[in-house]
């Protein structure tokens, strides 16, 4: 982007689940959108490692600080979240549209996402994993839970297209085979006639009375909406620094992360968890209905990072890394956390685990564990330190008193930040910056309280309603 | 910006434990890792590697930098920040390695 001045209908902030899909349905119905992108484009065929530090946001390394440490990893590309998640999709269960519409008094109903998970389908080429391209960490743990009794596990259903499992989902599809939106929407966008500037960074926002004017370091840019959807974690501190709306001073707070850890297991025959989908399998505990269990693997590259071993138990897992697998859990949080940015530091998150919520994630961990070594494993890690966390037997571990562990002994990390200008307290129902006649907020900010799924349908469809509702408006 | 001296002392270190093999490859990769880290990052690093360096072997009787401790003696010091209850000491010990794992796989 040149020293220039431009202008525009509508600016979004954010190419992410939420940017992409506002920005395709409003340039589709013929206004003229940019979308304005922190991040490159995504090089195919980086090593993990480089994906990592390269298109993570802060290399990786931003975390959550409260009664744990939780690894809170967003992506800063083209394609935002989208292009380092599993790709997993879930529609908005319906319990939680209900709860935001009777006891958050949100006027939203689940009749008016339900259409768009339909068109989401199609565009992202939603469907469920073969079993044939299931990565054998999800195989094993379908095994174990099948030995202890359980039926109910069921393929994830990814928006990938043509999947041959290269199980890089998280560090930059090699094929472009997820459907993240720099792969599904974006290039329909630029195709309508859309804009996207990447390796921009907004610097001011002024709402006027026409409109907004937005500053990057070498440009100013006019519109007469803007729509900011920066992610959860960096939307708030936007709002915040440029102190826009009325209820600017509450953006930031009510951030939920659906807390989620996994266990490792080592098994006797080759597993090569790195080879199919990591996230290809589901279940639900009847036991523990807010935990969702997901498969989940870290590549070779990166495994000596997630492991809570050093010296010679890490070197011993490191060295046998084709026979380990891996499983996950994620939890609805109940409490809820907030970032800020501090001057001289920069962003900052808190949250810590509710004392309920860590018992039901340090038993989904066990429950895991004990499905891995019903299933054959010769040891299971958990992720935990400061006690016993390998169990070769499958007694012990179903024993074992974890009474006395504290959440700082876990390591866990939150995929889905989200709700950090719900509704209700910095957007209304209908996305619109309270206080304010040109702003708009659609990513997962706007959420309002932890949803239990992976968030990236809810975030895309909330896009889709809100591209519907400026047309009527217009 | 410039790396201090404990930083690649320890980062030699640190490699030496986990490969024989192009030791100083991996330093010089970790340093360009910590060199390229966000500005708060990289202060918090060049913080973190002095208290592992000059500190965290006092903690644990020794009267030594850690990288001149010998094997054993750093494996155990590894070994026993990584295995606390507390994070704190995991948090400086992840930030301070993960630049030579990263290094090593690259």
């Amino acid at each position: 982007m040149n020293d220039q001045k431009l202008k525009f209908d509508i600016l979004v902030i954010g190419s992410g689940a939420g940017g992409a899909l506002a920005a395709y349905g409003l340039q589709k119905q013929g206004f003229n959108v940019c979308m304005l992108e922190k991040g490159p484009w995504a090089k195919q065929n980086l090593k993990e490692v480089r994906a990592f530090t390269h298109y993570y946001k802060d290399q990786g390394l931003v975390g959550a600080f409260g009664n744990s440490f939780i690894g809170v990893p967003t992506g800063e590309v083209v394609g935002g979240t989208t292009k380092i998640n599993s790709g997993t999709c879930f529609d908005t269960p319906k319990e939680i549209v209900d709860t935001w519409q009777k006891h958050y008094k949100m006027n939203i109903a689940y009749d008016e996402l339900s259409p768009h998970f339909k068109t989401l389908r199609e565009l992202l080429h939603i469907s469920p994993v073969p079993t044939e391209n299931m990565a054998k960490g999800n195989l094993f743990f379908q095994k174990g839970i099948e030995a202890l009794g359980y039926k109910n596990h069921f393929p994830l259903h990814r928006a990938a297209k043509a999947c041959t499992g290269s199980g890089r989902c998280c560090f930059i599809c090699p094929k472009d085979a997820k459907q993240s939106t720099d792969v599904s929407i974006i290039p329909n966008f630029l195709k309508e006639g859309g804009t996207l500037f990447s390796q921009t960074e907004v610097t001011g926002i002024e709402e006027q009375k026409e409109g907004v004017r937005i500053t990057c370091k070498t440009s100013a840019l006019q519109a007469k909406k803007l729509i900011i959807s920066a992610g959860s974690l960096s939307t708030p501190i936007l709002i915040r620094k440029n102190k826009l709306g009325t209820h600017w001073k509450k953006a930031g707070l009510g951030l939920t992360i659906h807390p989620a850890s996994k266990v490792f297991g080592e098994f006797l025959e080759p597993v090569y968890g790195w080879r199919g989908v990591p996230q290809a399998l589901g279940f639900k505990h009847p036991n523990f209905p807010t935990l969702s269990f997901e498969g989940v693997f870290t590549p070779p590259a990166l495994s000596g990072l997630v492991m809570p071993l050093e010296g010679k138990r890490l070197r011993g897992w490191l060295e046998k890394y084709d026979h380990v697998g891996s499983f996950g859990v994620m939890l609805k949080d109940t409490n809820t956390g907030w970032v800020r940015a501090f001057p001289g530091i920069g962003p900052l998150l808190h949250y810590s685990l509710h004392p309920n919520d860590f018992k039901n994630l340090i038993e989904g961990l066990r429950f895991i564990g004990l499905s891995y070594l019903a299933s054959g494993a010769k040891r299971i890690l958990l992720p935990i330190s400061g006690i016993q966390n390998e169990f070769e037997s499958f007694e012990a571990l179903k024993q074992f008193n974890f009474s006395k562990m504290r959440p700082s002994q876990l390591y866990s990390m939150g995929f889905h930040p989200l709700g950090t200008c719900g509704m209700g307290r910095v957007v209304d129902s209908h996305l619109k910056l309270i206080g304010s006649n040109h702003i708009y907020v659609c990513d997962g900010s706007v959420v309002p309280t932890s949803l239990g799924v992976n968030p990236q349908i809810t975030i895309m469809a909330l896009a889709l309603r809100l591209s519907n509702r400026f047309s009527k408006n217009s | 910006m410039k790396i201090c001296f404990w930083v690649t002392d320890f980062l030699k270190a640190y490699a030496q434990l986990h490969t024989h093999q192009n030791v100083e490859e991996i330093v010089q990769k970790a340093v360009q890792r910590i060199q390229n880290y966000p500005r708060k990052y990289f202060w918090l690093s060049i913080f973190a590697y002095a208290i592992l360096e000059f500190i965290a072997p006092m903690g644990f009787g020794k009267v030594s930098r850690f990288s001149r401790l010998n094997k054993e003696e750093a494996g155990f010091l590894l070994e026993k920040l990584q295995n606390t209850k507390t994070y704190w000491s995991r948090l400086i010990l992840i930030l301070c390695k993960s630049p030579v794992l990263c290094a090593l796989d690259e």
